[in-house]
């Protein structure tokens, strides 16, 4: 079994302080982060997934796979932003209002700054508003959404209402993203772009900032 | 301050091993937390900005998102333990939530070296005095506890397990929707709409076939959602239809108009009420198991099932032969007996019945294939295509050749 494997099998089960030693140890046998996260990290965590749509595995599964993903993606993060010392950008990102589902958020925080995208992470239960003033603030180029379910999917029109109102619409591209979300919304509430998974955003991303 | 029975929760506490609490969701601002020593000390420790108000509004959101997801909510609090919730209602309103926790589904070194939210300026090294004391739990089991925790609610307000089964459909539902939606979405062909589910459906109801019209419901909702995307307007207008298609096939299939159009009356006035799709999926569920259940309500309930065994069996074996005997074999009553049981209780003979669901099947194959008229008379039973025409000319007052013409 390559440490790929391996790292992936123990995430699946969730198991945090063994994926931390492999991917220290991938990186110590020298291994590229990149290669770690995706063919590691990321890969289970698709298993996971669609184990999950099959019914193979429940809600308990997936969280503490999740935990285990986040703990190994705390000793590759120095790594993965090492790669790309300059900034290409600044994104703020967050789940919506009224919706606490952040794994998705994660995985997008994570595929961005593997990219050299900064982040600024509002976290989840984000209003209008505070997506707008923190891309005002931070001079933000992106505004990346994220929602889990289709009764918070509405805030994104929201976001884009917002930014209109604030005038700054001209000045951001608003990403939307998130199980319920499709390409047909995002035209309905005139966002710019949807991406239908986390890596698929970041090319995304890097193209608007163009990279 | 709710009826939850208390004894039942300890006895649930004792065997699985993880404490109750109850949150009052109509005193929100009443929340006593978990009151255990764990929660007091992240309190006391973590990070001001995070705060117990915090804590708090995560259990609000986890009682109602329970409500979503089948009837239970598994999740991590941001110091990383571990909760179930479930919740509890009354005429329909969410009344409060019953959590199982805090417990750990990772062993106890992992929970105390990984702590990843950044609760705590120096680790959960911080608070583990009272972490030592969280209960492991397998993750693989905890989806089990979560079932048993709903138990204990239903058997405390008398739910039955009709109330529990309709929960997990609701989720289910849900699910089935948004795979249509996201198969739609990874698929490269260009959207339509998929009509042939639509008439799949309108058989469905009028064979009184629940089960089927509910996963061909859920494939035409997935396809609505997925092309009207926020346009709320445009889904509005498309469940309208469909609500219409959906009375028509259910009178077809033998309802009462009178009733059908009663309840039609009903739900066209709350359409405009909604603004969200599982609102909305839940409310037409609820339409099509009236409708379908409006195709079997005989007058007198006393020979319901015998009837929709009868009605069954003619739906899915008209194309064949069928004789008298046949049918009353398959629901063991003699001839005579089930003859006139079905007359008093549909208002018309099994016979006329049977020529019902054949010329009904017949329409459909004439109006939308270009199959022959003998063989269309064929698939629908008929071994004599001058019988079949006489019969079609009697019920619907046109012959099979003009009705084609029609088209």
């Amino acid at each position: 079994m390559s440490i790929f494997e391996e790292i992936s099998s123990f995430m699946q089960q969730g198991r945090a302080p063994k994926v931390k030693e492999l991917v220290e140890k991938a990186l110590a046998d020298g291994e590229g982060a990149k290669a770690i996260l995706e063919d590691g990290l990321l890969s289970a965590m698709s298993i996971v997934g669609e184990k999950f749509k099959n019914n193979e595995v429940y809600v308990p599964e997936v969280l503490i796979a999740a935990r285990a993903m986040n703990v190994g993606m705390a000793v590759l993060k120095p790594y993965l932003a090492s790669a790309d010392i300059e900034s290409k950008g600044k994104a703020v990102l967050g789940t919506v209002k009224g919706d606490l589902h952040d794994i998705g958020k994660n995985l997008v925080k994570i595929m961005f700054e593997g990219k050299g995208i900064e982040v600024i992470d509002l976290g989840t239960d984000i209003d209008a508003e505070t997506f707008i003033q923190t891309a005002i603030d931070e001079n933000a180029t992106i505004i990346a959404c994220s929602a889990l379910l289709t009764t918070t999917m509405g805030v994104m029109k929201g976001v884009v209402e917002k930014a209109e109102e604030m005038g700054v619409r001209d000045k951001v591209k608003i990403m939307v993203g998130g199980a319920p979300v499709t390409e047909n919304f995002k035209d309905s509430i005139g966002a710019d772009y949807y991406t239908a998974d986390a890596a698929s955003a970041a090319d995304v991303a890097l193209s608007i900032l163009g990279a | 301050m709710s009826e939850l029975d208390t004894a039942l929760l300890h006895t649930y506490e004792k065997a699985v091993g993880i404490n109750c609490f109850v949150v009052d969701l109509e005193a929100p601002d009443e929340i006593p937390g978990s009151g255990y020593a764990f929660c007091n000390e992240c309190y006391s420790k973590q990070k001001a900005e995070f705060g117990r108000a915090k804590c708090d509004n995560l259990m609000e959101y986890a009682a109602y998102q329970s409500v979503r997801w089948g009837g239970k909510y598994e999740f991590l609090c941001p110091a990383g333990a571990a909760f179930i919730s479930t919740s509890g209602m009354r005429n329909g309103m969410l009344r409060y939530g019953l959590f199982a926790g805090p417990f750990i589904m990772v062993s106890h070194s992992d929970f105390l070296a990984n702590e990843i939210s950044g609760l705590f300026s120096h680790g959960a090294e911080f608070i583990k005095d009272t972490a030592k004391q969280l209960p492991y739990i397998a993750p693989h089991r905890v989806s089990s506890l979560a079932d048993m925790l709903i138990m204990v609610v239903a058997y405390s307000e008398h739910r039955d397990s009709e109330d529990i089964r309709l929960a997990a459909e609701t989720s289910e539902r849900y699910n089935e929707i948004f795979r249509t939606m996201q198969n739609i979405g990874d698929s490269e062909a260009e959207y339509v709409y998929p009509i042939d589910t639509e008439k799949r459906l309108q058989r469905y109801i009028t064979s009184g076939d629940k089960k089927g019209a509910q996963r061909a419901l859920n494939e035409i909702l997935g396809a609505i959602f997925f092309s009207a995307g926020a346009d709320f307007v445009a889904i509005r207008t498309r469940v309208t239809e469909l609500l219409v298609l959906l009375s028509r096939a259910a009178i077809e299939g033998g309802a009462e108009p009178s009733r059908i159009f009663g309840l039609n009356r009903d739900y066209l006035g709350e359409i405009n009420k909604f603004d969200n799709v599982e609102d909305l999926s839940n409310w037409l569920a609820n339409m099509l198991s009236s409708f379908t259940g409006l195709v079997f309500a005989a007058p007198d309930a006393k020979h319901t099932d015998t009837i929709q065994k009868v009605m069954e069996y003619v739906n899915t074996n008209y194309m064949n032969r069928i004789t008298l005997n046949d049918v009353s074999e398959h629901v063991s009553f003699s001839v005579s007996y089930l003859s006139r049981m079905f007359k008093e209780e549909k208002g018309i003979s099994l016979t006329t019945y049977i020529n019902e669901v054949r010329i009904r099947n017949a329409k459909m194959l004439i109006k939308l294939s270009d199959i022959s008229l003998s063989q269309a008379a064929y698939l629908c039973g008929f071994d004599d295509q001058s019988y079949f025409s006489k019969v079609f000319k009697k019920m619907t007052g046109t012959t099979p050749g003009k009705y084609r013409e029609q088209k």
